[in-house]
């Protein structure tokens, strides 16, 4: 079928028609789009030959190195941000261990690959890292990216540090699923569970503000499904009202269901931007402000804010906002994490953000673990991970709860592997332009900066 | 009640026996049969079999009038009243200044995106080719403007005329270069050479655009309220429950002016005479001392300047990433295209519009609150699919026979 314009300012008069393929190339784009062809090109790997062994030991080149393998989102849709500076971090800590002489008298080299937070390639990286057979496996940002990469390593029985995916169940298992075990025995993680993570705000909510109606925005990704689990559990049996509000990230504008939340939600008294998209948290969060949804209520964030830089040019209204750090405040940096965090601020032009001290730690623990079992036997390493006690960037780190000490009935299941008290506080910038020193910290209550003083309401 | 459930239900159905059977009857009285499909689809929704038996009886007197736009009207009041029916407590049944609020922000959104699309329609009027690499030019004026605002501190009004000669000139040079076969008439098969070459040219583009930036970023320019304007230091105006977000009113007028000088070059100027002649009968255009390679040219310089122009605009207003900002800005800016009627000005700013709204609508108004977000993009793709189906050619197009 042909057809022509007729109408104003229509500038032909001949027959226009719908042009031929048009409705192929627009399915064309949108099947690309779909399938993340807007990707940025793969970001190379530095995973160069290391050939695959027959054995449970992992395979040493012929210079004698231990490949350790790091897995994080170079490429959209994965969070580029994080996986390039959980990249770095990880070949900080590579550094700084082969400056002292490496691992059992080898050098130790990482093996990065960019998992681009899809879940094909995600598993199809991890089992790359199992068939190249390198001695324990780092990193990932991403929870749905690394579940999917689980089943490969559990079926090789590979050691894997998760630093930075805070789904439970990538150490709980999911019994529903038959691809993740129960407590799988080789997956260890260092970052903070979502329920964790939830019944910090929740504790924050209940004891601290005081809150009665909870509005929280997620976004429909396996963080923000796990995140909206763990805030209904934590928050189940109180007396605070919970809205969840799922979106879809990647929009230009989140205006109209701000304004929705506002209309339907007059008596709100705190929002969370809970993404795991840094630039979709921020810009949710800015629309809100517009919106009035946050005039009375208070706001709280995600730890990306930490990025204090980039949190005002995004959200330049954002002053009364809380956020999450995780990690330590500068001022309880050891002497690890201030080399870490001086290094990052000459190489990247900011301060080290949580994500760098977990990839630097959990490189750390790996080497550790090596060192201990005196091999690169995997279920050598695991054992010896088992029986981490080591001080790292963050602090001292054990796994409580393992073969030896499984979870005892009655406590969360994503206990197993997990190192039980990561360092999380929830500050404020209070007004516009902080720095991320300057923040106020106003849970928990033992590290306040003025005592007793959960909230600092800023006028809009 | 019942009585507009029972039609709900039914609606359909006659809708769709209306839609085939009145051209047939049309057909079968060798009378034209173009409205029969729209007034039949449109009157067994309205009014079921009662509607479709009157124009049965009324064959073949369909005026578009009274037979299209007037039940049109009418199915729009009678969802609208199912709606608030069905759903007698939500927000936007109960709360009238809500429901405005929310359409304003549909509308100033809408000339956004009318913006994005603008381009579009200029290289489709003159040229007949869709230009696949539109959403890339976008972000590309989009991180030019982003670049040159983190080294230098100016208004991000004053980028906007240093984006547009660099997308103009570097429009210019793809129409000379990458396209010209189709020009010289080399091209066996234009339409399909355009759809390529241009695909590709946005996969080079986006790679590149990575390249340059080092890896996929949050692209976020300072915003227009970070300074004060006209002495006003204010992001939000409010008027009443009708609050004004200055940053994107400040897009959306950029998209405005854009349409406006649009208009005016292709009607007032010698410039857009040319084009349009050049578009009609390109052999005519050239009997007159028209130069149809200059045209084509210059007319797909300044589409990808309306996209540079369109992205520049945007950055500092809403949230954008890059790669993921072409295909956003594209396959919006298709569907607005196609929705207005291909080629059509006035269209293309009417289905921006359309858009908007109805984005906005299904975020504010879908029954369950919790999931109207993750229904607001996918409605804008299910009226393009609506249309599609009703009126191929779009709001303002003609369908030839």
């Amino acid at each position: 079928m042909r057809t022509s314009p007729d109408v104003g300012f229509r500038v032909s008069g001949e027959s226009t028609g719908l042009p031929r393929g048009l409705a192929i190339g627009v399915m064309t784009v949108l099947l690309v789009a779909a399938c993340g062809g807007g990707a940025s090109p793969t970001a190379s790997t530095t995973s160069a030959a290391v050939t695959p062994a027959a054995t449970s030991i992992a395979t040493a080149t012929p210079a004698g190195e231990i490949v350790i393998g790091g897995v994080g989102p170079l490429s959209q849709p994965g969070d580029v941000a994080i996986g390039t500076e959980m990249k770095w971090a990880m070949e900080q800590a590579i550094a700084d261990l082969n400056a002292k002489g490496g691992v059992l008298g080898r050098q130790l080299r990482l093996a990065f690959n960019d998992t681009q937070n899809q879940p094909d390639v995600c598993a199809a990286i991890a089992q790359k890292l199992v068939d190249e057979n390198v001695a324990a496996v780092v990193g990932e940002a991403h929870s749905g990216c690394g579940l999917a990469q689980i089943p490969a390593y559990s079926k090789a029985g590979m050691p894997v540090v998760f630093s930075e995916t805070y789904n439970d169940k990538i150490t709980a298992g999911d019994p529903a699923d038959p691809n993740l075990p129960a407590n799988p025995p080789t997956i260890f993680r260092i970052a903070p569970t979502s329920t964790y993570y939830s019944s910090f705000i929740a504790d924050w909510l209940i004891n601290g503000l005081k809150a009665k109606n909870l509005i929280q925005f997620v976004d429909n990704s396996d963080y923000g499904l796990g995140e909206k689990a763990a805030m209904q559990a934590a928050l189940g049996g109180t007396s605070i009202q919970l809205v969840q509000i799922a979106i879809d990230t990647g929009q230009p504008d989140y205006s109209a269901i701000v304004a929705r939340a506002k209309a339907e939600n007059p008596d709100a008294d705190a929002v969370f931007f809970d993404s795991a998209s840094i630039a979709d948290g921020w810009a949710l969060q800015q629309n809100a402000i517009d919106a009035g949804l946050v005039d009375t209520a208070a706001c709280i964030g995600g730890p990306a804010a930490t990025d204090f830089a980039g949190y005002w040019r995004a959200v330049p209204g954002g002053a009364g906002c809380a956020f999450q750090q995780v990690g330590l405040t500068s001022s309880q940096f050891n002497e690890l994490a201030k080399s870490l965090d001086e290094r990052t601020n000459l190489a990247l032009g900011h301060g080290a953000r949580n994500y760098a001290f977990e990839a630097y730690d959990s490189v750390l623990l790996v080497a550790d673990a090596i060192a201990r079992a005196g091999s690169t036997d995997h279920q050598g390493i695991v054992t010896a991970l088992e029986a981490t006690s080591m001080v790292g960037a963050q602090g001292q780190y054990t796994f409580t709860y393992n073969s030896t000490n499984p979870v005892p009935a009655g406590k969360p299941a994503w206990l197993w592997h997990q190192w039980p008290e990561p360092p999380i506080q929830l500050l404020e910038y209070t007004k516009k332009g902080q720095t991320l020193a300057e923040a106020t910290t106003i849970w928990p209550a033992s590290r306040q900066t003025v005592s007793g003083q959960a909230w600092v309401q800023v006028p809009r | 009640m019942e009585f507009l459930l029972w039609m709900a239900l039914a609606g359909p159905a006659w809708s769709t026996v209306g839609a085939i059977l009145l051209p047939r009857r049309y057909r079968t009285r060798r009378a034209d049969p173009r409205l029969a499909g729209v007034a039949g689809g449109i009157w067994g929704a309205v009014l079921g079999p009662v509607g479709l038996v009157l124009l049965y009886r009324s064959t073949p007197r369909l005026l578009r009038g009274l037979h299209v736009v007037i039940p049109g009207i009418l199915l729009l009041a009678e969802l609208l009243a199912l709606f608030a029916l069905m759903n007698p407590s939500s927000t936007c049944v109960t709360n009238g200044p809500y429901l405005a609020n929310q359409v304003q922000n549909g509308l100033t959104v809408g000339l956004v995106y009318a913006t994005m699309a603008a381009g579009l329609t200029l290289i489709y009027s003159v040229q007949r080719i869709i230009s696949f690499s539109h959403g890339q030019f976008v972000m590309f004026g989009g991180v030019t403007a982003f670049l040159i605002l983190q080294q230098v501190d100016l208004n991000p009004i004053a980028v906007i005329p240093i984006v547009a000669i660099g997308t103009l000139l570097l429009g210019m040079l793809v129409a000379a270069t990458l396209l010209r076969p189709i020009q010289s008439g080399r091209a066996e098969r234009p339409d399909e050479f355009a759809i390529l070459m241009t695909f590709g040219l946005g996969v080079f583009m986006t790679y590149a655009l990575v390249g340059v930036l080092g890896s996929p970023v949050g692209v976020r320019a300072p915003r227009y309220t970070d300074r004060p304007i006209f002495g006003l230091d204010a992001s939000v105006i409010e008027i009443g429950a009708i609050r004004l977000r200055m940053d994107v009113l400040i897009a959306g007028g950029v998209g405005l002016l854009v349409f406006l000088g649009l208009v005016w070059l292709l009607y007032r100027t010698w410039l857009g005479r040319s084009f349009r002649a050049v578009s009609m009968d390109r052999q005519a255009a050239a009997a007159v001392g028209i130069d149809s390679g200059r045209a084509f040219v210059l007319a797909f310089g300044l589409g990808c300047m309306l996209a540079g122009i369109a992205g520049a605009a945007l950055v500092p207003a809403f949230n954008f990433q890059v790669p993921d900002m072409a295909a956003q800005t594209a396959i919006r800016s298709y569907v607005i295209v196609v929705l207005g009627g291909l080629g059509s000005v006035p269209g293309a700013l009417v289905g921006a519009l359309f858009l908007g709204v109805t984005e906005a609508l299904t975020a504010a108004c879908y029954p369950d609150p919790t999931k109207g977000a993750t229904y607001q993009v996918a409605s804008g793709l299910l009226v393009f699919l609506a249309v599609l189906l009703l009126r191929p050619q779009g709001f303002f197009g003609r369908r030839e026979g």
